[in-house]
């Protein structure tokens, strides 16, 4: 009975945004798993590099299929979405940013997040409860 | 002794955050720890270190001495730092 409705919204997606679901599904996974059994350098090696000749989605589509898929990844938590869309972005034309930073929270919590910019704009990852400084951050692959 | 390219840092409130790229893992210098690592940045003699800790602390030279190797001996097994 839960499966159902969700089938029906997939159904009446467009073709692009149902084939943007289904790569960002892929590639969470992948960099779930990925993520899990490797060193990060090697999953971004991992996932698929072809870019499109003509690409199709925005940022802001592929920031949506990306949040769409990730309810059906256990565990894809920011690092694992970060690395998923910059891939995706890159797949469409988008340059991105992918940012590691962190934040120190008293008393003594140390806390670690990863997030994705385009055009040093934050598009997916955004806290609205901490403030993270930048302390590593890796530009889509050429 | 020097910091390895194998991490990369900042500081954050008074403290230091590291991020080891090898072993993945984060670690965090207090405000005694984190002056140390702003030394090794650059470089640093192990002598010219305790000399500065010594001056600086309300401590025992050899206490200090002792502590001091104890640290650094921990950020050359993590990864984070080389004996040049």
């Amino acid at each position: 009975m839960i499966v159902l409705p969700r089938f029906s919204r997939f159904r009446r997606l467009s073709r692009l945004e149902r084939k943007l679901l289904v790569d960002a599904l892929g590639r969470l996974i992948v960099a779930r798993l990925g993520l899990w059994f490797l060193p990060f350098e090697k999953v971004r090696l991992l996932l698929p590099k072809r870019r499109l000749s003509s690409p199709s989605a925005s940022s802001t589509s592929i920031v949506w299929s990306i949040q769409g898929a990730k309810r059906l990844v256990p565990g894809a938590n920011c690092l694992v979405q970060a690395v998923a869309t910059q891939s995706l972005l890159t797949k469409h034309g988008i340059e991105s940013r992918l940012v590691f930073g962190v934040a120190l929270e008293e008393p003594q919590k140390f806390k670690a997040h990863a997030w994705v910019e385009c055009d040093g704009r934050i598009i997916i990852g955004e806290s609205s409860t901490t403030t993270y400084k930048q302390l590593f951050s890796l530009d889509s692959v050429k | 002794m020097v910091a390895t390219s194998n991490q990369v840092s900042t500081d954050l409130a008074g403290k230091t955050a590291i991020l080891g790229l090898k072993s993945r893992t984060y670690y965090t210098l207090d405000e005694v720890g984190a002056p140390i690592w702003e030394s090794i940045k650059q470089e640093q003699e192990v002598e010219q270190l305790l000399q500065t800790m010594i001056r600086r602390y309300d401590v025992e030279p050899q206490r200090c001495e002792q502590d001091l190797l104890v640290f650094l001996q921990n950020l050359a097994d993590l990864d984070l730092i080389e004996v040049k």
